[in-house]
């Protein structure tokens, strides 16, 4: 029997960690002045390129540190499922709390997420 | 602010350059619910300086104007918002084009016995080269004509309006509406007059207007005309390229204002305002201004002039602090509470002056600095971060820039809502406060630059502010142009930290606008007003 919560606990924290990373960068990305500010759209996508890394390098993670080198074939199976679950749990997670904090701060640089 | 009517007049061109600096005090906001009725009165329709105060005055009234359209209805006055009063041009000038000199004009050009005796009448008073030199470009100082020619001009309306009707021209019609609206206004109207007493028009003319418009009104309605004058006396602060021996040679062109006897012409003049009893008992408020330290504005500096400018469009002259004065001199006789009774009161107040230095501060040109203190910095901060971080300077207009960040923070009030002339017509007047830069990428002063540039030493804001390096001016911090920590609320940020914070404010004071603040409703009246909110709030200037 093995336990799937550190799968678990590993996809929240990578969520928490990659939305933290696609805050510092939004932040470091100066306000652009004229008529058409290209820094909103460059958030946007930092937001969204971290957002894939954060999911791939979940996924990555989990394979690497739980499933090859796990021996048991049943261990193997449910350990795989928790990672497949992970991975979506994080990009969910990723996104709900992307986009409460957009909404939160909508009028700050955060807000040109969604 | 009394409920008066109020009336200025401008004339000449130092008194269109104490013009430009009153409508720049008008889209400030310090004439609050105020309509006023505007005068330009010049012998020289070209004249550079007269052709950029109508320009100014027409972009002001776009700008007022809900829709953006038509110049002469500048929408309705207004309070706590930039552009407040509502301002009404009428312009009015002798028509003394072709030629036209003293003796054509009084039929003395040609001798016999019928005019005999009027040709030696004139020539008791006027040397023979004041009377034939062209009057196209003004009374050329000399004031002794130009005060007969003036009051015959305004009389001469008034004859021509009530004899014709409609097809009087329309110089003279504007005048003589002007006049009604004066007169219409009783005792409860206030009318200042700008010029200078050193040259020629402004010079000749605020003597008699007081009385050529009692007596033109009177021609017409059989009433007297009860208004408060008042007039700005500004002596010489400024010279130019001497008349050469050869100018002076061409018969039309023999009488030259001569900038080496401004200080003997200002003299006299003071000597005349001082004791004229006509003077003394129609005027309520004389403002005394001069420049009597330091190195005076030479308008000739730079300019690549053979001979002395007379006027036309080259006599474009740059804004100087004493014509700020004057417009100053305005608001204090538009807000003053009480007037002598029986004669003139002759206003003059100082200003700090130490190492060949000025260092003016906002006590020193309103008595209560406060409003003052807020819209001068507010107007300077909206204007350059529009001019700068949203690149009005460069291009077109600056305003999509302000609705770019608005949208960006979701904030879509405005989207779509304000049209392309108007945006184009707010960056313009922007620049004409300011600065612009010309196709090379040098900064051209506005009025503010100019103004500061007009002498050594302080001028209310930080030195760093009227700098002509783009570099530098894109350093400017738009939230740190007070002296007072409390009234900086920029402080350690760059441009965009500031214009965001401005947009954090701004959406901030969303639905808190009175309706004083834009009585027509309309979409662009209220982003004015709400910038002026937004501007104050974040100021503190309380």
């Amino acid at each position: 029997m093995v336990s799937t919560v550190p799968v678990y606990i590993i996809s929240a924290a990578f969520a928490g960690v990659f939305l933290l990373i696609a805050a510092l960068i939004s932040n470091a990305i100066k306000f652009e002045g004229g008529a058409n500010p290209k820094d909103p759209g460059k958030r946007k996508m930092w937001f969204w390129i971290l957002a894939i890394i954060g999911t791939i390098a979940n996924l990555l993670f989990g394979l690497f540190s739980y499933y090859y080198p796990e021996n048991n074939s049943y261990a193997k199976s449910q350990l795989i499922t928790a990672i497949g679950l992970g991975t979506g749990i994080c990009f969910v997670l990723y996104m709900v709390f992307g986009f409460v904090l957009s909404k939160v701060f909508k009028n700050g640089k955060l807000g040109n997420w969604f | 602010m009394s409920q008066d009517k109020l009336f200025v007049i401008g004339i000449g061109g130092t008194g269109m350059r104490c013009l430009e600096s009153f409508v720049h005090l008008c889209a400030l906001g310090m004439f609050d619910n105020k309509e006023i009725e505007v005068l330009t009165l010049d012998t020289d329709q070209e004249n550079g300086n007269l052709k950029r105060v109508w320009d100014l005055i027409a972009l002001y009234n776009r700008i007022k104007n809900p829709s953006g359209q038509d110049i002469d209805a500048g929408g309705k006055p207004s309070s706590n918002t930039f552009f407040s009063a509502k301002l009404n041009l009428s312009k009015f000038w002798p028509e003394y084009s072709g030629g036209v000199n003293y003796q054509k004009l009084s039929n003395l050009a040609t001798k016999d016995e019928n005019t005999q005796e009027s040709i030696d009448l004139a020539s008791l008073f006027l040397d023979e080269p004041a009377q034939v030199f062209d009057l196209a470009h003004g009374y050329r100082a000399q004031t002794h004509l130009g005060s007969q020619l003036m009051y015959h001009s305004i009389i001469e309306a008034a004859r021509n309006v009530k004899s014709k009707g409609n097809a009087a021209k329309q110089q003279e019609r504007e005048l003589m509406d002007y006049i009604e609206k004066l007169g219409a206004a009783k005792s409860e109207a206030r009318i200042f007059i700008f010029g200078s007493i050193f040259g020629g028009t402004g010079a000749s003319s605020i003597p008699v207007i007081p009385t050529a418009f009692k007596d033109a009104y009177e021609f017409t309605r059989k009433l007297p005309i009860q208004a408060k004058f008042g007039a700005s006396l500004l002596t010489e602060y400024f010279t130019f390229k001497a008349p050469s021996d050869a100018q002076k040679k061409d018969k039309k062109n023999a009488v030259v204002a001569d900038a080496n006897y401004f200080t003997l012409n200002s003299q006299a003049a003071l000597q005349f305002y001082q004791n004229d009893p006509t003077v003394k008992s129609t005027y309520k408020c004389l403002y005394n201004v001069g420049w009597p330290v330091g190195e005076k504005s030479d308008f000739s500096k730079g300019k690549n002039e053979s001979e002395t400018i007379t006027g036309g469009a080259p006599q474009k002259n740059p804004c100087h602090i004493t014509e700020l004065l004057c417009a100053f001199g305005a608001y204090d006789f538009f807000y003053r509470e009480t007037f002598e009774e029986k004669e003139a009161e002759y206003v003059f107040r100082t200003v700090h002056f130490e190492d060949n230095n000025f260092h003016f501060d906002f006590a020193d040109l309103a008595g209560d600095p406060k409003s003052l203190k807020n819209k001068l910095p507010g107007m300077y901060s909206i204007a350059l971060l529009t001019l700068t971080y949203h690149q009005g300077a460069d291009n077109i207009e600056g305003i999509s820039g302000w609705m770019a960040r608005m949208r960006e923070m979701k904030y879509k009030d405005y989207e779509g809502q304000i049209d392309e002339l108007s945006k184009r017509d707010l960056t313009d007047y922007f620049k004409a406060f300011l600065f612009s830069k010309d196709k090379a990428g040098h900064i051209q002063d506005g009025w503010l630059y100019q103004i500061k540039n007009s002498f050594n030493g302080k001028f209310l804001l930080p030195s760093t502010s009227f700098v002509r390096d783009w570099k530098v001016i894109t350093q400017v911090n738009a939230g740190e142009l007070l002296e007072d920590d409390a009234h900086k609320w920029g402080k350690k940020k760059n441009a965009a930290e500031c214009a965001n914070k401005f947009v954090d404010e701004f959406i901030n004071q969303a639905g808190k606008l009175s309706n004083e603040q834009y009585p027509t409703g309309s979409k662009k009246e209220q982003l004015i007003a709400h910038l002026y909110k937004t501007i104050t709030e974040l100021q503190n200037v309380k």
